[in-house]
């Protein structure tokens, strides 16, 4: 079986538990104060980025993963649903020209949307799950002929399932890790026999961050009051 | 006013000056089997597909988009980027032992169903160096003229859509070498390539005398052609 196959796995129970720790929570929560000072607006956060490519795909069998950043924004718009906005950009290396093509190296930018719970928030820890649900990516392919530059765009559609771990410095500031795995769906056209290569650029990332957290209360608090 | 010309000039400059860009989102397979005269596969030969193939005011102005090789039953796949150019081309190498091939087509014209371009089975020919010495024996001051006509080792197949095109295809044609020997430089020692097997016509004119022609098969990979006068 492979990995791809572990992951989907792995994302699956990760959202069944995302979500039976929803409304277990939003149960207890209803008994018990949550204490004022842990409820937050929002933070932005800077992450340094390690892809690794995974997958039957050009880009598992094609690519190597060199490193990254990421920028985010995060906003809690009730209770502990969040939404946030990333912004970032990857490097990549070939490690085998006859899959992808005759090009050295990629560049990949991205821009998404996702949506998320945070489902453990205490003083000094914070986790929380995100999906994307909107975003675009570019891959820009630099080839070189003796020593001569041209590149190549490809176009996809940002799929990235995201798991954070915060550790509070103080009530403002977090470093943290992130755990992402990115599955872009490719706009790429290629001929039908080399299609399924082709159609996913999949990959993992592994960050590490610090993280700034701003305001006390929610984007919409009385929402459902 | 003036500021404004300068800028359109800059801007122009940045925007034609740049690396080039390939199609964005495509790409390409280019298909076929590689043999030898025999019909025997050829393994191991490197396929690669250009594009702005030709030289412009002398200056190599191609990109390399893809490249492989043939396997050990001769059959080539690679994938590739894709440029839509008219020097859109791809190189079955010889590799110095065997004939090259060269596939040209306009690709701005046409672009093949499903983004494939198979070659089929592409035919290369052994080669032979031969080795000519022609060297002066006689005491007088004679001028020597003489030519090698031979097969050329390329062959060129230019591409209307999925059409050859004859009229722009050179296959393996004959050319030639020439030299004119005399006082200055009355030896020369030399060497051309050509396909094993094929026949070589050796002309050449003594002084103000009547030409004549020779012919030799060149039946060895190192055929040695020795001429006094």
């Amino acid at each position: 079986m492979s990995l791809t196959f572990h992951i989907k796995n792995s994302c699956l129970i990760f959202t069944l538990l995302f979500f039976t720790s929803v409304f277990s929570q939003s149960e207890n929560e209803s008994n018990q104060e949550i204490k004022h000072d842990l409820k937050k607006l929002g933070f932005g956060s800077i992450e340094y980025v390690q892809p690794i490519t995974t997958g039957d795909n050009f880009f598992g069998l094609g690519m190597k993963g060199k490193s990254g950043f990421n920028v985010k924004a995060q906003f809690f718009l009730y209770e502990h649903f969040f939404i946030q906005g990333n912004w970032g950009v990857s490097y990549f290396s070939v490690k085998d020209k006859s899959v992808v093509g005759n090009y050295d190296k990629t560049t990949l930018s991205y821009q998404y949307i996702s949506l998320g719970y945070e489902f453990l928030s205490s003083s000094k820890i914070r986790m929380g799950l995100s999906l994307s649900v909107f975003g675009e990516s570019r891959f820009k392919n630099h080839s070189f002929t003796n020593t001569r530059e041209a590149f190549q765009f490809d176009d996809g559609n940002v799929r990235s399932y995201e798991v954070y771990f915060d550790y509070m410095i103080n009530s403002e500031f977090a470093i943290y890790v992130n755990y992402g795995y990115r599955n872009d769906k490719m706009k790429i056209q290629v001929p039908s026999e080399i299609q399924s290569l082709f159609n996913n650029a999949s990959f993992h990332n592994i960050s590490i961050g610090v993280k700034l957290y701003f305001g006390q209360s929610n984007v919409f608090p009385d929402i459902l009051n | 006013m003036r500021f404004l010309f300068q800028l359109l000039i800059i801007s122009f400059c940045f925007i034609s000056c740049g690396p080039p860009q390939f199609e964005k989102n495509i790409r390409i397979i280019v298909k076929g089997i590689v043999v030898d005269e025999n019909d025997n596969p050829i393994p191991n030969l490197n396929v690669s597909i250009y594009t702005e193939r030709g030289s412009v005011f002398g200056a190599n102005k191609e990109f390399l988009l893809g490249s492989g090789l043939s396997n050990s039953q001769g059959v080539f796949n690679v994938n590739s980027f894709f440029d839509q150019n008219r020097g859109f081309q791809v190189e079955v190498n010889g590799d110095e032992l065997f004939s090259n091939y060269f596939y040209q087509l306009d690709t701005h014209k046409y672009v093949p169903e499903d983004l494939t371009f198979n070659l089929n089975s592409v035919k290369l020919n052994r080669l032979s160096t031969v080795n000519f010495n022609i060297d002066k024996t006689s005491m007088e001051d004679n001028n020597l003229g003489f030519s090698f006509r031979f097969k050329d080792t390329n062959c060129v197949e230019v591409f209307n859509e999925d059409e050859i095109d004859i009229t722009q295809s050179k296959c393996l044609e004959f050319t030639y070498l020439n030299a004119l020997l005399n006082k200055d430089s009355p030896e020369i020692v030399s060497k051309f390539e050509t396909l094993l097997g094929s026949t070589v016509e050796f002309t050449y004119r003594l002084n103000d005398e009547e030409e004549i022609t020779n012919t030799f098969i060149v039946d060895k990979i190192n055929y040695e052609f020795n001429f006094s006068y």
